[in-house]
């Protein structure tokens, strides 16, 4: 075959290519027509270079015949396919099968928590911080409990749902994203949504009196509606009354703690938070929605919140790049990039979506990022830093 | 696939017929999954299964010729590669060696590569592309989505998918060639 033998290839030249075998060889230039040819047909089109021949080859090989591991799991997938069928009338969702029910068992035992103890035990055992973080968070959001814990793990939840998806469905499909309407987690910052580990543990920052007091009213709601607490939540108020038979009397001690938590969530009571929220609004990051109003609460109101995050020193987050406003930009609109291509690697991710305030902001924040004067529109540039060099 | 047909299994799929569903997946899945391969490697099986439920959950709702269906169902498929991606890493990138195209031996390598290359050796091949590179040739060749469907797809430009695909085809062409001339020096 052709370079077989072929004298063209001197050793300097052999070991350079071997070594690099991205590099640019002088070839004959191939017109764009005769390149969609090549990818449309996977054959070599007339008067293009036969150099082109092995190329044309991998393109028809990657486009071969289906082959038998392609089309295993169609049991499965019709499987599914039926009960979705079943399901339609009622709107429910896609029963999943066995593989991807595991990861959701988790959740579901975290909502059944807050079945067995009620609508208000829930609201309660979210007052007192001690339900898991995700729901937690949700709480947080929607009836001014304390935000999660950081630092709080609990069982279960999986760190990713398989389910929703974060990027916008198809124009062709009008279901929206379930994220949005049931991922609880998405409502408070991702920075502050800790990943579950199995056990959960305890909140050291509540004051045990108003732990107490949650975990009481949540007794008290779960008595009245006739079912026990299960769990984590007994066993702490167990842990505090001082056994199972003492809670009712213990319960009657606890007074309900004077201030409201929700109004006077300073920074002693959510240090994480408050370190990771000040890190992003020191670093000059525009702050929206949840992140900005938890800021806020943390901080006491709106005037204060430069008074409070001016204790938190500015981290220097981005190697190799200054810290002024404009570089901050610069790599905002780099990371932005990157997200949009898929490109971006994790630990760019977490960074982004810090700036961003969150995950599920990232899209709107990466809509408010300008492209940076100077920056030039071709295509290997947007690419951020870490992308792989064209 | 004749377009007739496609438009006929896809309305019985929509109607609940899982005959006609079961056709759709025998022809869309091979190329999902070899696209899946290339672009999220280690979860393209977990991948495509949750591509082919949401399928499952929008698909009453589509409306389109067989293109469009296509590009829809890549769409989906890349939706959950962007959120995998988030939580596992990014696919690493490997240096073309002769591993790659499953033939052993090598004193008649380059003679093998091109009679004997393999889907799995193709794919591997692809798969040493820059990943928006590699995602774009999958696009095109193996989802067989045209120039525009696979621009809005990964939201560039027209002109910027070209010049992916011209860069993709000559890097592949480079590479193969090094490939052949280090055969000859083994």
């Amino acid at each position: 075959m052709r370079s077989r033998g072929n004298a063209k290839w001197s050793p300097s030249v052999l070991m350079r290519e071997m070594h690099t075998p991205f590099g640019r060889r002088s070839s004959k230039p191939a017109h764009l027509h005769q390149l969609e040819s090549l990818l449309r047909t996977g054959t070599v089109p007339l008067g293009m270079s036969s150099d082109w021949q092995p190329v044309a080859d991998v393109l028809r090989a990657a486009n071969g015949p289906a082959r038998p591991s392609e089309l295993t799991g169609e049991t499965a997938i019709l499987a599914a396919f039926r009960r979705a069928q079943l399901d339609v009338p009622s709107r429910r969702p896609v029963t999943r099968p066995p593989m991807l029910s595991a990861l959701l068992t988790g959740k579901l035992a975290a909502l059944a928590v807050c079945a067995s103890v009620g609508v208000g035990g829930a609201a309660t055992a979210a007052y007192a911080n001690v339900l898991p973080a995700p729901i937690q968070g949700f709480a947080h959001s929607a009836i001014d409990a304390p935000a999660p814990h950081p630092d709080a793990s609990h069982s279960g939840e999986p760190s990713h749902s398989p389910e929703p998806s974060h990027s916008p469905e198809p124009s062709h499909s009008p279901e929206p994203s379930h994220s949005a309407k049931t991922e609880p987690t998405r409502s408070v910052p991702q920075s502050l949504v800790p990943k579950p580990s199995p056990t959960r543990t305890e909140s050291p920052e509540l004051p045990p009196s108003t732990a107490a007091y949650g975990l009481c009213r949540a007794y008290a709601e779960a008595t009245a509606h006739g079912v026990q607490l299960v769990g984590s939540l007994q066993e702490k108020l167990v842990a505090l009354a001082g056994g199972a038979a003492n809670i009712a009397a213990f319960c009657a001690t606890v007074p309900k703690p004077t201030p409201n938590p929700s109004e006077h969530h300073d920074a002693s009571t959510n240090p994480v938070a408050t370190a990771e929220l000040c890190k992003i609004y020191n670093r000059g990051a525009k702050l929206t929605g949840p992140s900005l109003e938890l800021l806020v609460r943390l901080a006491g109101g709106t005037d204060r919140v430069r008074a409070l995050c001016s204790a938190y020193p500015t981290p220097s987050p981005v190697p190799t790049v200054t810290h002024t406003g404009d570089a901050t930009s610069t790599v905002a609109f780099g990371l932005c990039n990157g997200y949009r291509h898929g490109t971006l690697p994790e630990k760019y991710l977490a960074m982004l979506d810090q700036l961003a305030g969150g995950a599920d902001h990232v899209a709107a924040f990466c809509a408010t990022v300008p492209q940076p004067t100077g920056t030039p529109h071709a295509e290997p540039s947007q690419a951020p830093p870490s992308s792989p060099v064209i | 696939m004749a377009a007739s047909s496609f438009e006929q299994d896809l309305s019985a799929a929509q109607s609940g017929d899982e005959v006609a569903f079961a056709t759709l997946w025998r022809n869309l899945n091979p190329g999902l999954v070899r696209y899946l391969r290339v672009v999220a490697k280690p979860a393209a099986e977990d991948v495509a299964s949750e591509t082919w439920l949401q399928i499952i959950r929008s698909l009453g709702k589509f409306r389109g010729d067989e293109q469009s269906f296509r590009a829809w169902v890549f769409t989906i498929a890349r939706n959950k590669v962007t959120d995998w991606r988030r939580h596992e890493g990014r696919r690493p990138t490997e240096e073309i060696t002769a591993e790659h195209f499953d033939v052993a031996g090598s004193d008649d390598t380059e003679q093998r590569v091109l009679d004997q290359l393999s889907t799995e050796g193709a794919l591997n091949l692809i798969a040493t592309l820059p990943l928006e590179q590699a995602e774009i040739i999958m696009l095109r060749v193996v989802a067989g989505l045209d120039v525009a469907a696979v621009a809005k797809l990964v939201h560039k430009s027209e002109g910027a998918v070209r010049v992916s695909c011209h860069r993709a085809l000559t890097r592949l062409r480079d590479a193969l060639s090094t490939l052949a001339a280090g055969s000859v020096t083994r």
